[in-house]
């Protein structure tokens, strides 16, 4: 049931038999929530460490006039709040974007092991590292990039992340996210969206079924987005 | 909430199939603003045509509900120059 945590880990970290075998016997609860549920609010002081098993999830923060950025989102086998491991009080909030299960770690037991196991200090760190890396190329593309490449470049991200962690995905990856939540995302208007989107099922990068969007060309995708998975880290563990 | 269509047209036309649902058209003006924003920010050559750029929002029935144009005048182009 770990297992694509542990992936998740293994795509950064080095880790031996034994410090798997800690993290997957470390207590849990098991729980899921629907689309929109919260698993963290700003200003929570969490004593719990969600473990996103499958699902997606994202971070969000508000402007005062309601307005929001969504900031980070995480796939299956992403650990969802190493973060409070170091810092006491949660800066952002978090919501299920799809129905998610999540296997939910006490911090304090999670802190033991990182204090006893080197490895495992050293993969949550990476973790921690990873995602910040994410965050300045999704700077990079909110600030730079053009619409087309902006949401070509989060599709490859996406596609690759996916990939990383989850087996037996289909050879076209579903885009889970509403034009709304896109556009929240990428810091543009949700028509602008749905215009981009066309153009891109026009190059033939997506295709559309129904109302739902499929990733039909990740090679298309690379060459409009201009994308390079190096800031994705992942490989470094072996 | 009611369905808006948003068009754009600059010599070559382009019709929005999918909308956004919002309260009335006055959110209907205002998305089309935004969107012409965004979309001219990334193409300002848009904006090169004599009759300038322009979106318009469409609500379901096919009424149009706003226009929005952006116009750019050069003061040396040959119409001006020649203007009486």
């Amino acid at each position: 049931m770990f297992d694509i945590f542990l992936r998740k880990l293994r795509s950064h970290s080095m880790l031996t038999t034994e410090d798997q075998r800690l993290l997957a016997s470390l207590p849990h609860q098991m729980r899921r929530l629907s689309p929109n549920d919260y698993i963290l609010r700003e200003g929570d002081q969490a004593t719990q460490c969600p473990i996103l098993l499958s699902g997606i999830a994202f971070r969000q923060k508000h402007v005062a006039d309601g307005g929001r950025q969504i900031v980070s989102v995480k796939l299956p086998g992403d650990p969802l709040d190493f973060q409070s491991l170091y810092l006491a009080t949660a800066d952002h909030s978090l919501q299920a974007l799809t129905a998610v299960d999540l296997a939910v770690l006490p911090l304090a037991a999670l802190e033991q092991l990182v204090a006893a196991r080197s490895n495992i200090a050293r993969s949550v760190l990476v973790d921690i590292l990873v995602e910040a890396s994410i965050g300045r190329e999704w700077q990079l593309n909110i600030g730079r990039r053009n619409a087309l490449e902006r949401l070509a470049h989060f599709l490859c991200e996406f596609d690759y992340r996916m990939r990383l962690t989850v087996r037996g995905l289909d050879e076209a990856i579903e885009i889970p996210m509403t034009q709304e939540q896109l556009a929240d995302l990428l810091g543009l208007t949700p028509v602008h969206i749905n215009r981009t989107v066309k153009t891109l099922v026009e190059r033939g990068a997506l295709s559309r079924h129904g109302r739902r969007v499929r990733i039909a060309d990740i090679a298309c995708l690379h060459r409009i987005a201009g994308f390079s998975p190096r800031y994705l880290h992942s490989g470094a563990g072996g | 909430m009611p369905r808006y269509f948003f068009n754009t047209r600059d010599g070559g036309d382009e019709l929005d199939d999918q909308g956004l649902e919002l309260p009335d058209a006055e959110a209907a003006r205002r998305e089309a603003v935004r969107f012409g924003a965004d979309l001219l920010s990334d193409q300002p050559d848009l904006v090169c045509n004599r009759d300038g750029f322009r979106i318009e929002a469409v609500d379901e029935y096919g009424n149009l509900c706003a226009t929005v144009i952006v116009l750019a005048v050069l003061a040396n182009t040959p119409d001006i120059v020649s203007a009486p």
